[in-house]
């Protein structure tokens, strides 16, 4: 059975990859993510793989919060205001966040989330698979297909001008 | 070389994506940690369940033992201590008669089990009015211990008359 | 859409259909259609009428519709996708083909709506169960509730009117027989359904040659959820926990503990506020010492007060006074923040954000003083579920106002009003809310009623209301 120390070791070395994988669905990935670590305190037995399990339970929650977030729509959204910072400040010579965000929330959400759970989460392949209910060569697949796609998206440059109106 | 993949640039690619540290967000890691304590004192201990069955055995026990019996002769009175009467119920035989020993620790038991349910309910009850009905487990996961409302039980009838007709022939 | 966006978003994260930032305004369109009121008047209704109800207990149909439902679909399914679509929008074979399965469910949601009661029994048995036991029957009702939502929305898409009003009512009369359970999360389970059912309401207004439904609407209950019985079985709460103990003949406010009952009322308030599943904690002893110590001397003095005798209080453990004490503190506090339920929510207001405000330094006070913080852990945020009800109600008021417009279009060479007063055909209803009219005024062409947020609150999604109502032929 984890201990204190363990569960509160995986909270800070867990939590912020977490979180980059919920806002891939919700608006307030804090609440899923908090869910999803009392929950694991909860279980009788200590998951095997508890940062699988965590994606797991995160990834429903998500799906739930985005659902229950939403409302139906019947006009034009007026101009939003900014999202959190899905990275922090990049050093000098390090790919910008902001731009890397904002080449990752153009990929098709199969791809994204499994490129971040990937990337930030460390799991494998398989259990990705697990995770999205398919096989690890699909899962591996989506993820080249992303990572393709991004290295084409990071090579353009960002526009930096208003489109300017005829 | 990634273990993703072969070609270099994405290679590249994934070492500098991998290097951007996810922003920590908003969470409240104190009192996330003190909340998990809280749900982890909550689950059942592998001790307590061993414990609790022994228990429940000898209450077991002792309840069929009061069955098979004979009732005692004493008048039970329970005697209330309390501002507008120090005097024993009415109907004493002058004896100083105990509540039944066996049916207080019964009692007490099942409050134990009153108190674990309703902490659950006012955990759940909190994050309904926080974050809406749609926070709550749905209907399936939610560990219940105590028996189906049975429709049996609705109707007032054995189990058997399930198998009738509807008791309501209105057709739409 | 792209190019409205101020260009240094470019790292605008926008997945399908979900926002991920501040919600915007949010301004409901609806394009509306001159429509006289029905004759009867009472053509259309959303709750089942006295003389079509048949005396039955409707918990029996909705537990056999539990037992057909099945397992409801992932998170991934396309229901999900088909409920947050507009109605016009959904793929309607492929809505119907999914609805086959549950006919025999929707047949027994009707029947159950038919009932003239829904008793979930629960009074008797959250003295037995307490009520965290209880909650898996009103659960239920959720998930039926969603089914609803697709099956009314495709009669809409259809423009099937008569059936969709027969889906919202049943929806409707669900929403009231969660209410009839008297947990406080069964009240919110029936106003997350009505919402749903009003959201289609919406819709249905809007199919061409819908009828008006003012009256239909404002034949509902006003208030649709009523709290007066919630509000009290929440108090069985801290009563049921005590049951047990009474039954067994010791009233906890007035016999003193023996040593044997007093360790299970301690290790029962360990699960309450430090979850010692039952057993005590070094901890949790030591915190209860300190709280005897030092909340002693005042709980002493409040049941010596309150007239009992003192060679009674000296007969009972410190910890029991002190317990005696924070039982009253609960009731008082619990009364405060309930004695407001009757007054329509603008009046009510005030009184509640005091009591709040009340709670919020007896919980202080708790920690300061010593005493168990019983009213702290239990007491539940009455004002937010106040407000919910509020909310729908006015949701409903809107509706009422927007059919009340319909009916004066219909007498006014298909015009809308210049305002809100100028429709004589119906009374337009008030804003529960705040107490006082929609606001409502002409822009360029069309109509915008709107209700603002509570007075001293910013606008946050949920607590306002716009409507953009424009006619159309």
């Amino acid at each position: 059975m984890m201990g204190p120390e363990g569960f509160s070791r995986l909270v800070d070395e867990q939590s912020a990859a977490l979180l980059l994988y919920a806002r891939q669905w919700c608006g307030a990935p804090e609440d899923v993510v908090q869910e999803a670590f009392l929950k694991l305190a909860g279980q009788v037995k200590t998951p095997d793989y508890p940062v699988a399990w965590l994606y797991r339970v995160v990834r429903n929650g998500a799906i739930s919060a985005a659902r229950s977030a939403q409302r139906r729509r019947r006009h034009e959204e007026a101009a939003a205001g900014r999202t959190p910072a899905w990275f922090i400040p990049s050093e000098a010579g390090q790919l910008d966040g902001e731009i890397a965000s904002a080449a990752l929330a153009k990929l098709p959400l199969e791809q994204r989330e499994i490129i971040v759970a990937h990337l930030w989460g460390g799991l494998t392949f398989e259990q990705i698979a697990l995770l999205i209910g398919s096989s690890s060569s699909t899962a591996h697949r989506r993820y080249l297909e992303g990572l393709t796609a991004l290295r084409e998206r990071l090579e353009k440059p960002c526009p930096t001008q208003p489109p300017i109106r005829s | 070389m990634s273990d993703s993949t072969t070609d270099p640039k994405l290679a590249a690619l994934e070492k500098s994506l991998s290097a951007l540290v996810p922003a920590p967000g908003r969470i409240d890691r104190d009192q996330l940690l003190f909340r998990a304590g809280q749900a982890s004192a909550r689950r059942p201990q592998r001790l307590w369940p061993c414990a609790m069955a022994l228990v429940s055995v000898i209450a077991v026990g002792l309840g069929l033992a009061l069955m098979i019996r004979p009732e005692p002769r004493v008048i039970e009175r329970v005697v209330f201590v309390s501002p507008e009467s120090q005097a024993p119920a009415s109907g004493s035989t002058g004896s100083t008669p105990l509540p039944n020993a066996t049916a207080v620790q019964n009692k007490t038991e099942s409050s134990r089990e009153l108190w674990v349910s309703s902490a659950g309910y006012v955990q759940q009850r909190d994050q309904a009015i926080r974050w809406g009905v749609d926070a709550l487990p749905p209907s399936g996961s939610i560990d219940s211990t105590a028996p189906a409302l049975s429709i049996e039980s609705l109707l007032g009838m054995p189990k058997e008359k399930l198998d009738q007709p509807s008791l309501f022939p209105l057709q739409f | 859409m792209i190019a409205r966006l101020p260009i240094w978003f470019c790292f605008w994260a926008v997945i399908p259909g979900v926002q991920e930032q501040a919600p915007p305004e949010e301004v409901v369109r609806v394009a509306l259609r001159p429509a006289a009121a029905p004759v009867p008047a009472l053509k259309y209704q959303f709750l089942p009428e006295y003389r079509n109800q048949v005396s039955g207990n409707a918990v029996i149909h909705y537990h056999r519709a539990g037992q057909m439902i099945g397992k409801m679909p992932g998170p991934e399914d396309k229901l999900w996708q088909w409920l947050e679509m507009p109605s016009k929008d959904l793929p309607r074979e492929e809505g119907r083909l999914f609805l086959q399965r549950y006919h025999n469910l929707f047949r027994e949601l009707e029947l159950a709506s038919r009932c003239d009661r829904c008793d979930w029994q629960f009074r008797e048995r959250i003295r037995t169960d307490a009520l965290g036991l209880l909650l898996p029957d009103i659960q239920q009702l959720r998930e039926f509730a969603h089914l609803l939502r697709l099956r009314a929305g495709l009669e809409i898409a259809d423009g099937r009117v008569a059936d969709a009003v027969r889906t919202l009512r049943i929806g409707f009369a669900m929403a009231k027989h969660a209410n009839q359970s008297p947990t406080m999360i069964a009240a919110l389970v029936g106003v997350a359904i009505a919402n749903q059912m009003a959201d289609l309401v919406t819709d249905l207004i809007q199919v061409p040659g819908a009828p008006n439904l003012y009256w239909a609407i404002t034949d509902l209950p006003q208030p649709f959820i009523d709290l007066r019985v919630t509000l009290q079985s929440e108090r069985m709460i801290v009563s049921g926990l005590f049951s047990p103990l009474a039954e067994a003949g010791i009233d906890i406010r007035t016999t003193p503990l023996s040593s044997q009952q007093l360790q299970v009322v301690i290790a029962g308030m360990g699960q309450l506020f430090d979850n010692t599943h039952g057993r005590e904690t070094t901890g949790l002893r030591l915190a209860l010492i300190g709280m005897t110590a030092k909340g002693y001397p005042e709980a002493k003095e409040f049941l010596l007060a309150q007239g009992m005798a003192a060679e009674t209080v000296e007969a009972m453990p410190r910890l029991q006074v002190v317990l005696i004490f924070a039982l009253a503190e609960y009731d008082r506090l619990f009364d405060e923040m309930i004695k407001w339920q009757p007054i329509p929510y603008w009046q009510a207001r005030p009184g509640m954000a005091k009591a709040d405000q009340g709670l919020r330094e007896e919980k202080i006070k708790s920690g300061e003083l010593g005493r168990i913080p019983l009213a702290a852990y239990l007491i539940p945020a009455v004002q937010k579920v106040f407000f919910a009800t509020t909310r729908l109600d006015r949701k409903l008021a809107a509706l009422r106002s927007i059919e009340a417009i319909r009916l004066y279009a219909a007498g006014h060479d298909g015009k809308l009003p210049a305002a809100l007063s100028e429709i004589t055909e119906a009374p337009v209803p008030m804003d529960p809310v705040t107490g006082k009219d929609f606001d409502y005024k002409m822009e360029d062409g069309k109509a915008v009623l709107s209700a603002p947020p509570p007075a001293g609150e910013q606008s946050r999604f949920g607590n306002y209301l716009k409507y953009e109502l424009t006619l159309t032929k």
